[in-house]
């Protein structure tokens, strides 16, 4: 097996040995208590990147270097059943995040279509909305590389103007946050922890947070205007169950994350003080990943060994 | 989903204003065999599009609804599947509301009241 042949096999293998290890670390601690912890959506974003965010920082940070620092060009190697197959695991989350992505991708095209023709408002300084003719209460950003905000011709015409510049202010928020990307993120995250009933949970926690957020910033202080948004929400889901359906599709809302979001709009929470800490997070891998110069020789033994596993 | 055909069929069909019978389609697609445009208007019927009724010996049929109409509930029920498996296949969409559940109408009524009762203690607390 040549150098360069040898090299991806094993960033592949140790991409998939620390995926898998960093994604049972993070099932084992939500269903340890991180699940009832109440966090912000930064928070739980970065948990649900924790596994291949942590996976390629080993890879690339410390593998690679020991591997291109130790290992002597040109040498035929081959490799053993072990490498192979984490090597293979690794391919194989790849491979299903790009297909969560297509499909994420491939449903948003679906839905824009079937929105059919869009009459544009402007809502709110800079900010428009495109006005659709669906039966359905939608109101939501939809896409990530260009995101339009979509609302109902009927949430428009069942809420004031006032409910209805604040159903726009929430979705301008999640436009604000990115919201949208980072949802692509987490549907595309090439890690085992999409295999796991942990990524769902996950995911629909960061969901949660992050419309709780967006209401919270499209808001404000501003009592009138959470009551204003929260009469808006209660309305939409008051569309939503009332409006005509056949069967098989039937849908209706989640009352009980209304009710919660209805709930916090009326008597705000203070706000969570705690700041996601992005910027020790990147400092500590720094350090990491200069701390383990001196250890390159024992990370190379230890690909090593793995390379030879069970030739 | 509707094929060309069956789309073009149905555009005949809305610019009538009455009930026609498979003759009278096959005017307007003098190319087609008789027996392609009686399938394409039975799929059609089968599909929920058209109505039929018989007359005389031979059905005649015509849309359900306007082309508004149908139009209006086809993106509706679109978009309704498409929220309502937004879980399993996760569009790239932030929702207003999640629209899948349970509907629990004696609980917005509850929290409706909450929300007057706020509007009104913010007036009274206006100067």
């Amino acid at each position: 097996m040549s150098y360069t042949v040898t090299l991806s096999l094993v960033l592949a293998a140790l991409y998939g040995l620390a995926s898998l290890l960093l994604s049972l670390l993070v099932a084992g601690g939500w269903r340890a208590g991180l699940a009832r912890r109440r966090s912000t959506s930064p928070e739980l974003l970065a948990l649900r990147l924790l596994p291949s965010a942590g996976a390629a920082f080993v890879t690339l940070g410390i593998v690679l270097p020991a591997f291109l620092s130790r290992e002597p060009h040109g040498e035929a190697e081959r490799a053993g059943p072990l490498l192979v197959a984490l090597a293979l695991l690794a391919l194989g989350a790849v491979a299903h995040g790009t297909v969560r992505g297509w499909r994420a991708w491939a449903a948003t095209r679906a839905l824009l279509r079937g929105c059919g023709p869009a009459h544009r408002l402007s809502v709110l300084p800079g900010g428009t909305v495109d006005l659709v003719d669906v039966a359905e209460p939608l109101a939501a950003v939809v896409g990530a590389w260009r995101p339009r905000v979509l609302a109902a011709r009927c949430l428009r015409a069942a809420c004031s103007d006032e409910e209805f510049r604040e159903i726009i202010a929430h979705e301008a928020a999640h436009l604000a946050a990115h919201d949208n990307w980072k949802l692509l993120l987490v549907l595309m995250t090439p890690d085992a922890l999409a295999w796991t009933p942990t990524d769902a949970a996950l995911a629909q926690r960061w969901r949660a947070a992050a419309e709780l957020e967006a209401d919270a910033r499209a808001s404000g202080s501003d009592p009138s205007k959470r009551v204003a948004l929260a009469a808006a929400l209660i309305k939409a889901a008051r569309l939503s169950s009332s409006a005509p359906r056949s069967g098989a599709l039937a849908m209706q809302v989640v009352v009980d994350d209304v009710q919660g979001r209805v709930r916090r709009l009326l008597a705000p929470a203070p706000a969570a003080a705690r700041r996601f800490p992005l910027k020790a997070l990147i400092g500590c891998a720094l350090m990491i990943a200069v701390l383990a110069v001196p250890l390159y020789g024992r990370v190379q033994e230890l690909v090593e060994s793995l390379v030879a596993w069970g030739r | 989903m509707l094929g060309p055909l069956e789309t073009k069929v149905l555009e005949l069909l809305w610019s009538k204003e009455r009930a026609v019978a498979v003759r009278h389609v096959q005017a307007a697609f003098p190319d087609l065999a008789y027996t392609t445009l009686m399938t394409t208007l039975d799929r059609l019927y089968r599909k929920g599009v058209l109505m039929r009724r018989r007359r005389g010996r031979a059905f005649v049929y015509e849309p359900r609804c306007s082309r508004e109409q149908m139009l209006n509930e086809r993106a509706s029920s679109q978009i309704a599947e498409l929220l309502a498996a937004s879980r399993a296949r996760s569009a790239i969409l932030s929702t207003l509301v999640a629209c899948v559940g349970r509907k629990d109408a004696a609980l917005l009524d509850e929290l409706d009241a909450l929300v007057q009762a706020e509007r009104a203690r913010l007036k009274a607390a206006q100067p």
